[in-house]
């Protein structure tokens, strides 16, 4: 298993590093709902709403997706590393894969007309559309995710 | 009755129920598709139609959960169903749900229809 030290936690996500929770798991998608039952487990302590609940939810499900079949590529021998802090006002959560990266901004918009009827590459702008803030690292590897209470 | 404590309301199994009504397939979707059963899901419906029966109507109203695999195996489905001179209509989404199609604007490319009834009545 290749180490890959990520970045820290965005200074502006509110959380100290100390304070993030993390899990490694094999790259496939039913190892992945492991730490997603162990969040939302969470969430619920937390007291947070059902669509709060749906919106991380989908948000953790598609940076899954994204590092399990684009990051390394359907490899289930490569790792995925999870990290997250859940209080009553924040979630923040981290997934990075082992894979080469991507460039976020050279994604297409899957709501462009010629996009509308591809079956792929809505994961990244749902991100974009329940989260409080996105972030990626340089390589494009690692997203950080962070949801703040409303 | 309550779910347990720290049961996650989404974490549904997903049901998958067919009735075949003419040059229909009512498919109802029950519970969550989250991203393991969003994958299994486009070979289930691509099978399901035929030139015999080529509209796919999905009934979305028991439907917890969806996440982009769950959109691509239905938009997969509506490339499949138009090939056999039909397509795929959606069924009374739930608001969290609709909120998804809305933001994705599938809700533009799927007719969207309040019953059951009356997405039949569209493909007869």
């Amino acid at each position: 298993m290749r180490d890959l030290t990520g970045m820290n936690v965005p200074p502006d996500f509110g959380v100290r590093d100390d304070e993030l929770s993390e899990v490694v798991i094999p790259s496939d998608l039913r190892s992945a709902k492991a730490p997603e039952e162990r969040i939302l487990a969470e969430l619920q302590r937390c007291g947070y709403e059902d669509d709060a609940i749906f919106a991380l939810k989908l948000a953790l499900e598609e940076a899954m997706t994204n590092a399990v079949k684009h990051g390394n590529r359907n490899d289930a021998a490569k790792h995925i590393w999870v990290r997250y802090h859940v209080d009553p006002r924040r979630v923040v959560i981290m997934v990075r894969d082992e894979g080469c990266g991507f460039c976020p901004d050279k994604v297409p918009d899957p709501t462009a007309e010629e996009n509308l009827e591809r079956p792929n590459g809505r994961g990244l702008m749902l991100m974009y559309s329940y989260m409080t803030k996105v972030r990626y690292n340089d390589r494009g590897n690692e997203v950080w995710l962070l949801k703040e209470r409303e | 009755m309550l779910p347990p404590a720290g049961h996650d309301p989404l974490e549904q199994p997903l049901e998958i129920s067919v009735r075949p009504d003419g040059p229909a397939v009512i498919v109802n979707l029950r519970g969550s598709a989250g991203m393991e059963e969003g994958e299994q899901l486009g070979p289930r419906l691509a099978s399901l139609i035929s030139t015999d029966a080529p509209h796919l109507i999905l009934d979305l109203s028991e439907l917890l959960f969806i996440s982009s695999l769950g959109i691509g195996a239905i938009l997969a489905a509506h490339a499949v169903a138009r090939k056999a001179g039909g397509g795929v209509r959606l069924v009374h989404p739930r608001p969290a749900v609709q909120r998804l199609l809305t933001l994705t604007r599938i809700d533009q490319l799927l007719p969207t229809d309040a019953t059951l009834d009356a997405a039949v009545r569209a493909v007869v």
